[in-house]
């Protein structure tokens, strides 16, 4: 098959199986309750459990699963093409982490209690900081390397840093808080919660989106790309900060879902090519579908508590991943 | 002869060493210059700070007589083409991709590819004939092939200047042959012109106009190929001795090491 063929099948197969996933996510849940019957009531105007669950613990559930999917792999495409490297993400370049931290402190200190923006504008706040970090420590001439590892050690920092936060805080279910923020998770997500998150994901899609042109002029390395006419400065603060608006948006009320931003490009390079602007919004939609499918799954599997979505989506990209790596090992340089 | 490239008193450095001191040169319409010297004279930095990639630390540069920073970004890069040393690829992309890439200054950042690029592009391939390559992965190909792509790219911008570092180092004799034809006889047409960073002298004095030799930063020795490739000036900068014959097709063919 072509590629361009192959591409066209890749983004039907990713459209339809949006929907799918959407209907099983919105059908899964601790609670019966019927998904037909909730959306019959709600039309009918009738106040019913059904109905309830559906518009406010379903509904903002699925579709904060595709946003923050998509913020996330969208965000991991970026970095990549940005760096021209297949190794960056957000979450193993500890902007994700670093968001989380920020997060954290800001609500177990007590300072959300000025309003519902101080959160996302925190871990916002924390994620645009470690890419400034990162790219300031880097210095002048950034090999992608250093850049990766700097955002490893800070990924171990803000890590560690988190902990402690959480250890300190005045606050009896540090441990179960510790694993939601780290490994992430949707459940109990509300509406004010996917409204609150939303609009800034939004402006980081389109920041990150504006910048697909460059991207693409990005594999011919900095100096062509500048002899093509791109402000690399200006093009590297709307990536960067498109990042840092989407990723921090997701943490700040997901937590830290890792491996989506890492691993959705790889998975559709092969399908769609390597073209890292085309790549971006591809790999949006990957990473929509994956978290959906990984978020239903979280709410099929039995036990006495639901399982992090972080774990799923680490369980199930995992070995897929290895397999990608092997098979292009040659092309990976 | 009008310039259309003009620098003047160049200077540039990097902490205590001074890379580049009081470089003054001019590029004419339709004519190849050739930047030569021994490693580490600065000849890479130069054409980096010719293409507007690098920032000098003071100097003068005018593309047309306008000042490279009032000039957008997008028209000075329709304008002038970098072609980078070994056309470095960073993913496995398609070959017809990357000639794309070479319609970028003429882009907005949503527009697509329109019939003009198309037409650009179709004449870039045409030209350096690699239609062949096309629907290749080009981390698939060779050296000499992933040039002539990257040619092809500088091409589809249909750029008056083409700025080339070091186009040939890489390559098979056949290969230098023919992208040293290529940019020749692009840039024979009346306005256009070529700025060429090359190690290979008989090439230097083959196909550019005039050399300038480049030595510890300053420009040592500019003329016509056969004046800047004197016997005393090999010595002195390269320190070689060459065997030369400036009669078509020129040779000069390194012999022998002084010390």
């Amino acid at each position: 098959m072509k590629l361009t063929d192959r591409s066209g099948f890749s983004l039907v197969l990713l459209l339809l199986s949006i929907p799918l996933f959407f209907y099983l996510n919105l059908n899964s849940g601790p609670t019966d309750a019927s998904i037909l019957q909730g959306i019959q009531d709600l039309i009918r105007g009738e106040q019913s459990t059904d109905s309830l669950i559906f518009i406010e613990i379903r509904l903002p559930r699925a579709i904060l699963a595709i946003c923050i999917g998509f913020s996330l792999a969208l965000s991991g495409a970026a970095l990549q093409g940005l760096l021209i490297n297949p190794l960056a993400s957000p979450d193993l370049l500890g902007v994700s982490q670093t968001g989380v931290l920020a997060a954290v402190i800001v609500l177990y200190y007590g300072l959300s209690a000025f309003g519902w923006f101080i959160i996302p504008l925190a871990a916002m706040s924390g994620a645009l900081l470690a890419a400034a970090l990162i790219f300031i420590l880097a210095g002048r001439y950034q090999s992608a390397l250093t850049i990766i590892l700097i955002g490893i050690a800070i990924n171990a920092m803000t890590m560690a840093m988190t902990s402690l936060a959480l250890n300190f805080a005045p606050n009896p279910f540090a441990l179960q808080e510790i694993y939601f923020w780290m490994l992430g998770s949707l459940s109990n997500r509300s509406n004010n919660e996917l409204l609150f998150a939303l609009p800034f994901m939004l402006v980081g899609w389109v920041l990150i989106l504006s910048c697909k042109r460059f991207l693409d002029a990005m594999s011919l390395g900095e100096a062509t790309a500048k002899s093509l006419g791109f402000n690399i400065r200006q093009q590297k603060y709307l990536l960067v900060t498109g990042v840092a608006f989407s990723t921090g948006a997701a943490v700040a009320v997901s937590g830290n879902i890792s491996f989506i931003g890492l691993m959705i490009p790889h998975l559709l390079r092969p399908l769609v090519g390597h073209e890292p602007g085309r790549l971006l919004f591809y790999s949006g939609l990957g990473g929509a579908s994956l978290l959906l499918l990984a978020d239903t799954l979280v709410q099929l599997l039995p036990g006495a508590q639901e399982l992090q979505v972080g774990v799923v989506t680490a369980a199930l990209g995992g070995p897929f991943f290895l397999y990608l790596i092997f098979k292009n090992r040659h092309v990976l340089r | 002869m009008s310039a259309i490239l003009q620098a003047t008193n160049i200077n540039w450095r990097i902490g205590n060493a001074q890379i580049l001191q009081d470089i003054s040169l001019q590029l004419n319409a339709g004519e190849i210059v050739g930047i030569i010297g021994p490693n580490g004279a600065g000849k890479s930095s130069l054409l980096n700070i010719l293409a507007g990639i690098t920032e000098p630390d003071s100097g003068a540069l005018q593309l047309h007589g306008a000042y490279y920073n009032t000039l957008e970004r997008r028209a000075f890069a329709r304008q002038l083409a970098y072609l980078e040393q070994e056309a470095r690829i960073n993913w496995p992309l398609l070959t017809e991709r990357v000639i794309e890439l070479g319609r970028s200054p003429h882009q907005s950042a949503y527009s697509r590819l329109e019939e003009t690029d198309n037409t650009a592009i179709a004449q870039a391939i045409a030209e350096t004939g690699i239609a062949h390559l096309l629907g290749r992965n080009v981390a698939t190909l060779s050296q000499g092939e992933k040039m002539l792509v990257a040619l092809t790219r500088v091409f589809a911008t249909q750029p008056q200047i083409i700025l080339a570092d070091e186009p040939v180092a890489a390559l098979d004799p056949n290969h230098q042959l023919m992208i040293m034809e290529l940019i020749n006889s692009r840039s024979r047409n009346k306005s256009n012109a070529a700025l060429i960073v090359l190690h290979d002298l008989s090439l230097a004095a083959r196909y550019c106009d005039r050399l300038i030799l480049l030595d510890g930063g300053r420009v040592a020795s500019e003329g016509s190929p056969s004046a800047v490739l004197s016997d005393e000036n090999l010595r002195e900068f390269y320190k070689i001795e060459c065997y030369s014959d400036f009669n078509e097709p020129a040779v000069v063919q390194p012999t022998r090491r002084i010390n």
